[in-house]
């Protein structure tokens, strides 16, 4: 048997036990390939950095454990940046059912107990702390409809109860938001799409700056929002996680994978390139025809 | 009372078991986890929609305020209708919140979508070549014009292709082609960025590297024996 036919045939199972060889050894040592940080993700920094006091940032949560892994770089990362953001008044929501789950594990693992306090919500980051700075509003179901009722009333749709069941009217009031265009931002992490449903409510409504931050497969269609000018930054799935921490100083589990993540594709480059030869040259001549 | 180290244990073992069907066959490890998940996604699901819309959102407005939350109480209406689809004999009730759905959604969605995705599209196709910075981006430019308009002509079925249609779309053709590329490899990008993030998860730190290491070697030795020595114990530890 040739060589060609030998990778043609080969059991896949080896593919895979290479991929995972590739993985772990760079995982485990991590050489320092050089990173470029994108203008995407160095206007979503810049564009957070550039937030003053009395500000009102909404953060969707479209995050569920399927894509998670992809943009926890991105939320363990931008998520404290803003809260460094002196003045800055901060609301989460969620419009997927597991969202609530990862919105109290990135406070939980950066952030800290509030004095006197041994349980949810009660957490601070970076001076931030649950009912002063910022706010849970908790899940909305029903995907586009949701934001759409959010834009239309804002207040009337977020009641005066948080996730918890605290009062949060006073707090609201406190920090100015009467109606959706009293939010100066919308950062959405997305799994999903919600990022077009901000576009179509908040921004085409309000013209209220939109960054995203995505797993991969909605890239193209976010770069299509970026290029319209109606997503003022993105940070794009795993790679847009490293630039993020890059910048912020948050550093963390997306930077330490770019090495692996390079060095994978271009395995993959490799592969595709020989399995092809290997496929071209040990094709079954057709019978009765030329190859 | 700390349960890290059973979700640790959990976590690990569901991660391994569904990564086993790459070994090409069924088994107990593998339906363990797709259960585990799909029932825990599930419980999820109904206790926050429980909670946190039909208590919080929906009993709370109602009781306190029912002539100002009225609404509310026809879609929770709507919402009992949809049940019906659980009988054969009144499922055809469920078509009328399905057209409340319908109707809404494409009326909410219609609004906003022909500004967002067409005329700003449009729009963007066209502005960045009125508003030139530098050569590259002036090339970039022409490039995206030309591919969208060459891309739509591929997608005229009316019309023969012939002369300059069918140049025009047999470069729309290889502009798609360029565009299934890139998509494909977007799409590996992102599964890799999985992989990674949960290759991490298990790796570090160095504790959790020998738990996920004992767990990855016992699942895919048990997997193993069972595909290779027991086929009929695995067939029976595996639910159909």
């Amino acid at each position: 048997m040739s060589i060609f036919k030998k990778i043609s045939t080969l059991d896949r199972k080896w593919w895979y036990l290479l991929l995972i060889i590739f993985v772990v050894v760079p995982l485990l040592n991590p050489i320092g390939l050089p990173l470029k940080v994108s203008a995407y993700t160095k206007e979503a920094y810049n564009t957070v950095d550039a937030l003053k006091t009395g500000d009102v940032v909404l953060v969707n949560f479209d995050v569920a454990s399927s894509g998670y892994d992809e943009v926890k770089g991105s939320i363990s990362s931008m998520i404290p940046h803003l809260f460094t953001k002196p003045g800055v008044k901060i609301m989460f929501m969620t419009d997927q059912d597991q969202g609530y789950i990862y919105i109290q594990k990135v406070i939980a693992e950066r952030g800290t107990l509030m004095a006197g306090k041994t349980t949810w919500p009660w957490y601070q980051l970076e001076g931030k702390q649950y009912l002063v700075d910022y706010v849970n509003l908790g899940y909305f179901p029903g995907a586009d409809k949701a934001i759409a009722a959010l834009a239309n009333d804002f207040r009337g749709n977020v009641g005066n109860k948080d996730f918890y069941g605290n009062n949060i009217g006073q707090w609201l009031d406190d920090a100015g938001v009467k109606s959706a265009k009293d939010i100066d931002l919308v950062i959405t992490i997305d799994c999903g799409g919600a990022v077009s449903y901000f576009v179509n409510y908040f921004y085409l409504q309000y013209g209220t700056p939109i960054i995203c931050s995505m797993i991969s497969v909605s890239a193209a269609g976010a770069i299509t929002n970026y290029s319209a000018k109606q997503v003022v930054a993105l940070v794009i799935s795993t790679r847009g996680s490293a630039e993020y921490q890059y910048l912020s100083g948050y550093f963390g589990e997306a930077l330490i994978s770019m090495d692996a993540f390079s060095i994978v594709q271009v395995l993959l480059v490799i592969l595709v390139i020989i399995t092809n030869i290997a496929f071209y040259f040990s094709r079954e001549p057709p019978k009765g025809g030329k190859p | 009372m700390d349960l890290s180290f059973p979700i640790l244990i959990l976590s690990t073992v569901t991660t391994f078991g569904l990564f086993t069907i790459l070994l090409g066959e069924d088994n107990p490890w593998f339906a363990f986890a797709e259960n585990t998940y799909v029932g825990v996604a599930i419980g999820l699901s109904v206790v926050l929609n429980t909670s946190q819309y039909l208590i919080q959102n929906v009993y709370t407005k109602t009781s306190t305020n029912l002539g100002a939350n009225w609404p509310l109480v026809i879609s929770m209406v709507l919402g009992l209708l949809m049940l019906t689809r659980i009988s054969t004999k009144y499922s055809y009730i469920s078509r009328i919140p399905i057209a409340v759905i319908t109707g809404t959604g494409v009326a909410v969605t219609t609004r906003a979508i022909i500004f967002s995705t067409i005329l700003q599209n449009v729009a963007a196709t066209i502005k960045p070549l009125l508003n030139v910075s530098d050569p590259m981006t002036l090339f970039t430019s022409i490039m995206v014009l030309v591919l969208v308009l060459t891309m739509l002509s591929y997608f005229f079925y009316t019309v023969e292709h012939k002369g300059a249609l069918k140049t025009s779309s047999t470069i729309g053709r290889y502009g798609l082609y360029a565009a299934f590329g890139a998509l494909f490899a977007i799409t590996y990008m992102g599964r890799l960025g999985l992989f990674l993030g949960r290759m991490e998860t298990l790796l570090f730190p160095a504790s959790t590297m020998y738990i996920s290491l004992f767990l990855f070697v016992l699942v895919l030795a048990t997997s193993l024996l069972l595909m290779k020595k027991y086929p009929e114990l695995r067939k029976k530890l595996t639910p159909e």
